[in-house]
């Protein structure tokens, strides 16, 4: 019963707040910027060259202040624009017109979460596994080279890994086709020679996902390793004469498994925009190029849709790795 | 088979340091600095000194746990693990040394310091350290085997379902002492057990300690600065000082008579019902392991410093069989032999 | 210098010291150049490098060199601004939080934790297309600095926090040392190296995070910065059309900026680090 009170509710409570937080931060943003959000848009659909009929201008600012929900006073935009996140309705594509914003993202999302899902697992483990090692066997050769290949890999944003790994492979040898996805007129069906063609299409932009995110973990875990070797306890251990692979498995792995769970819920956040980006740079039909197409396009509904469905997507996401800690360390469940 | 004692733990000039090397530099801590130890079996010895002084790397040396930067310099150490012979543990590999922990040697840690894995409950920790050494035992039988022990010393029968940080540092403290008696070893080696718990769990532990030792007619080395605890229960003391035994005796001749300045300065400063005048403390501050002054470490703090004390490092010489003392105000003692 | 002397020991510090050196030459140089970089048309398009052109010049007619000159020196301003401004922010914020305790803190911290959470990213592209008109250097600093301080805040909180438990802390407040003075008399030393590294970091980022809005074309394309000639050589297909120099560029130079700034923070910090100064001994 503590347990609950005094982990599960907090928890669930800061996720609501935060929930809103971000929502709100979405509401205000184009209301607090210095231009009138209505007459930006009117001017990049301009500077994107579609022509307007002169008689249509006052036309389309009506319609472009409903769409963007701009009628009556705050508090009533702030109830409207609650009521119509409850009922999912993300409102129409300004350039898929009249597409809504919900179906263009269904059909995008089950892309991405394929790519991220199984990105992220892959270089969570393996990251974990070579840096537990390597900070186990910290003065042996082979763990020193792969530390000064992270070390060259971590900082690079994704953006700039991705398109190295473009030209590299794509470019340079043609090992791989310079899009991702699936080839152009393939039909989707669950067949194996559709999914060899997705597994072909979508390796450049899962590698460079995988790469950038084992380095992290890699580094961080083998820091982590090195100093849980430290500790008393595993000393303590050593002391007792306990075998070693008891010791690199139950005293050093599961307490430095603990910090890499809490990373993993943090930078969750990052790891997500950075599979946008790598998307967008192998033009991967996901979330990402949505993104990308929507702001070359200035299509703000869109925007607004995959913005706020994000938030909710990763906000979640962190709660539920945020819930399972506790089943890895008994010192929050039991108090 | 004579009436003397055996040896259970002898060291030979025992030279372990850390060799730090920072930026181009090297430094060398010289921690344990030619040690002669004997060590008999059925008796508890204390070790006292300040910290600083090398306590705890003597442990480390005495374990056998030379990892880097402490490294074995010279000297030998011999374990009677068969209970005849006299065998030398620098020279075993790290496999065999393994199983002599728990079963030959074992280690009483510092209350104060988290040693218990804090993610595993303790019977595991207990199946974790029997298994270890004892092998085609069932995961059954290991629990069992803790918990008629846990009974036996008087703990609380549920404290094996419990993680460590469900536990108050004085029961932890006994739960590690419980645990290092759990394979009766020949030796058990206590570095500070009584320091940071209150007075009352002092009092507990000294008094585990004590019935264990008599139950198993084995060895306990207690190191600690608290004088106190050594009068309570240590049969011999050693006196530890930059890295060298200054002196070792029996309890009584310690308190009673101490010899070496540096011993003196120790005793006199404990405080006595009825005597009411101020205590001096030794005084100038330890010397740095690193650099070490030439000659007697002492020197430049000792009230009665001679000439030769800056030039030579004092030999041990005996008193009586018991009593042994390097100072040269004693004599020119033998270089390096214990009594 | 003993300091400098040891750091260069470190093979890390020593190849990245001298390849940012070498990055500053190249912002200065870009006071020296002979054309503007804002317009078009100053020289042949597309021709390939040679004695004259040292990296040849691209397709909008602009010398490829020099334009990368100022490339990194806007690159280099907008990341010093955004990461000032960000430090003061995120020291102001951790020293709040951790000194004062209590609702401030949870609120701030709350603040901090619901910025660290919500993708960012994305917040930001909506922000950069609303004021893109507006756009220059220093706007897009400040933007950008609004969204590096959670993270170092938190870090400096925890170092505030557990320096007020110290006992030195006692003894200030207890002779009448006023809060503002204690913090930055006593606290400051504690936490400047933190703030130092942590800078490093944040400028790598932000630069990071330009290079990224300018290649979905958030900024003003016009301001050569390493995203717009990115940007631009993409934009004209260079890839497609095998003129590498023009795309290798920026990437190059970005990549070198990149790994020399990570190592520089890394070997400063590990220096700074006792317990990993001490791992790093001989056996």
């Amino acid at each position: 019963m503590t347990f609950l009170k005094r982990y599960l509710i907090p928890r669930l409570i800061q996720y609501v707040m935060i929930l809103w937080l971000g929502i709100t931060i979405v509401f205000l943003i184009p209301r607090l910027t210095p231009n009138d959000p209505v007459m930006a848009m009117i001017g990049e659909m301009r500077a994107r060259g579609s022509t307007l009929e002169p008689g249509a201008m006052d036309g389309i600012i009506r319609d472009l202040t409903e769409m963007y929900g701009l009628e009556g006073s705050w508090s009533d935009q702030y109830w409207a624009f609650w009521g119509r996140l409850f009922h999912g309705d993300f409102g129409v594509s300004f350039f898929n017109f009249p597409t809504r914003v919900n179906q263009l993202i269904a059909t995008a999302l089950p892309w991405t979460l394929g790519l991220l899902l199984t990105t992220t697992a892959i270089a969570w483990i393996s990251g974990n596994i070579l840096g537990g090692l390597a900070g186990y066997f910290s003065r042996k050769g082979w763990s020193r080279s792969l530390d000064a290949i992270a070390m060259v890999i971590r900082p690079l944003p994704y953006y700039i890994f991705a398109f190295a790994l473009l030209l590299l492979l794509a470019f340079v040898v043609r090992w791989f086709p310079v899009t991702g996805g699936s080839s152009l007129g393939a039909i989707p069906s669950f067949s194996w020679a559709y999914f060899k063609n997705v597994i072909w299409h979508s390796f450049l932009p899962a590698l460079s996902l995988i790469i950038l995110g084992a380095a992290v973990n890699f580094q961080t875990m083998k820091l982590i390793v090195q100093n849980v070797k430290a500790e008393n306890f595993v000393q303590y251990a050593k002391l007792g004469g306990v075998t070693e692979d008891r010791i690199v498995n139950r005293y050093i792995i599961r307490n430095a498994i603990l910090p890499q769970i809490t990373g993993l819920a943090l930078s969750l956040g990052l790891i997500f925009s950075g599979a946008l980006i790598t998307e967008m740079v192998f033009s991967y039909p996901g979330l990402g190029m949505l993104l990308y197409n929507s702001v070359i396009r200035a299509d703000y509904n869109l925007i607004m849709g995959i913005t706020i469905l994000s938030i909710f997507g990763i906000t979640t996401a962190i709660l539920i790795v945020d819930l399972t800690y506790p089943l890895f360390d008994p010192r929050v469940r039991y108090y | 088979m004579t009436g003397e004692r055996q040896t259970v733990l002898r060291t030979e000039q025992l030279k372990a340091f850390y060799v730090l090397e920072m930026y181009g530099t090297q430094k060398v801590v010289q921690a344990v600095n030619g040690v002669d130890m004997k060590i008999y079996e059925n008796e508890i010895y204390g070790i006292a000194g300040e910290s600083g002084c090398g306590k705890t790397t003597l442990l480390k040396a005495l374990f056998n746990d030379f990892v880097p930067p402490l490294r074995l310099i010279s000297g030998k150490i011999y374990y009677r693990t068969n209970w005849v012979d006299e065998i030398d543990v620098t020279r075993m590999s790290p496999e065999e040394i393994r199983q002599l922990r728990m079963q030959y040697i074992s280690y009483i840690p510092q209350g104060s310091m988290s040693v218990l894995n804090p993610v595993i409950k303790l019977k595991n920790t207990y199946e974790d350290f029997i298994g270890s050494h004892l092998g085609g035992q069932s995961r059954e039988e290991t629990f069992e085997l803790a918990r008629k022990q846990i009974l036996a010393l008087g703990l609380p029968k549920n404290v094996l379902e419990l993680y460590p940080h469900q536990l108050s540092g004085g029961m932890r403290q006994r739960v590690t002492i419980a645990l290092a008696s759990l394979l009766k070893p020949r030796i058990m080696i206590g570095d500070e057990p009584t320091t940071a718990l209150d007075v009352v769990v002092q009092r507990g532990v000294i008094q585990m300690l004590k019935n264990i030792q008599e139950k198993l007619q084995n060895t306990i080395i207690l190191v600690t600065h608290d004088m106190g605890v050594h009068a309570n229960i240590a049969d011999r003391i050693g006196i530890m000082y930059a890295g060298k035994i200054v002196e070792e005796a029996t309890t009584g001749q310690i308190f009673d008579q101490p010899l070496h300045p540096y011993t003196r300065f120790l005793i006199n400063s404990l405080p006595k019902f009825g005597d009411k005048h101020v205590r001096d403390s030794v005084p100038g501050n330890p010397p740095s392991l690193i650099d070490l002054p030439t000659g007697c470490p002492f020197h430049p703090r000792c009230p009665q410093v001679m000439e030769i004390c800056h030039q030579q490092i004092p030999g041990f010489s005996y008193l009586d069989e018991n009593h042994t003392v390097a100072c040269w105000l004693f004599g020119e003692g033998i270089h390096g032999q214990a009594a | 210098m003993k300091v400098l002397r040891d750091l260069f020991r470190d093979y890390r510090f020593f190849i990245s010291f001298f390849v940012l050196v070498i990055i500053l030459i190249l912002a200065v140089l870009s006071f020296f150049a002979p054309y503007d970089p804002t317009l078009w048309n100053v020289v042949p398009k597309n021709q390939a490098p040679s004695m004259k052109y040292l990296l040849g010049t691209d397709s909008n007619g602009q010398d490829i060199f020099w334009q990368a000159t100022f490339a990194v020196r806007n690159s280099l301003i907008i990341a010093l601004i955004a990461a000032s401004v960000s430090r003061v922010i995120a020291v102001l914020v951790g020293m709040v939080a951790g000194y004062t305790g209590g609702n401030t803190d949870r609120l701030l911290m709350f603040i901090c934790d619901g910025l660290l959470v919500i993708p960012l990213f994305l917040i930001l592209v909506m922000l950069a297309m609303m004021v893109r008109q507006h756009m220059n250097l220093v706007v897009l600093g400040l933007l950008l600095s609004v969204f590096g301080w959670p993270w170092d805040a938190r870090v400096i909180r925890s170092v505030i926090l557990s320096l007020r438990e110290l006992d030195f802390t006692k003894t200030a407040t207890l002779s009448g040392t006023g809060t503002v003075k204690l913090v930055l008399n006593e606290y400051m030393p504690h936490t400047t190296p933190l703030i130092f590294s942590t800078l490093i970091n944040n400028i790598s980022w932000v630069i990071g995070l330009e290079m990224t809005l300018a290649l979905l074309g958030l900024v003003n394309v016009n301001v050569p910065t390493l995203g717009t000639m990115l940007n631009w050589a993409i934009i004209y297909q260079a890839m497609f059309l095998g003129r590498w120099f023009w795309v290798l560029t920026p990437v190059v130079l970005a990549v070198f900026m990149f790994i020399a700034l990570y190592w520089l923070s890394t070997s400063i910090s590990e220096y700074l680090d006792p317990r990993t100064r001490i791992q790093r001994v001989g056996v």
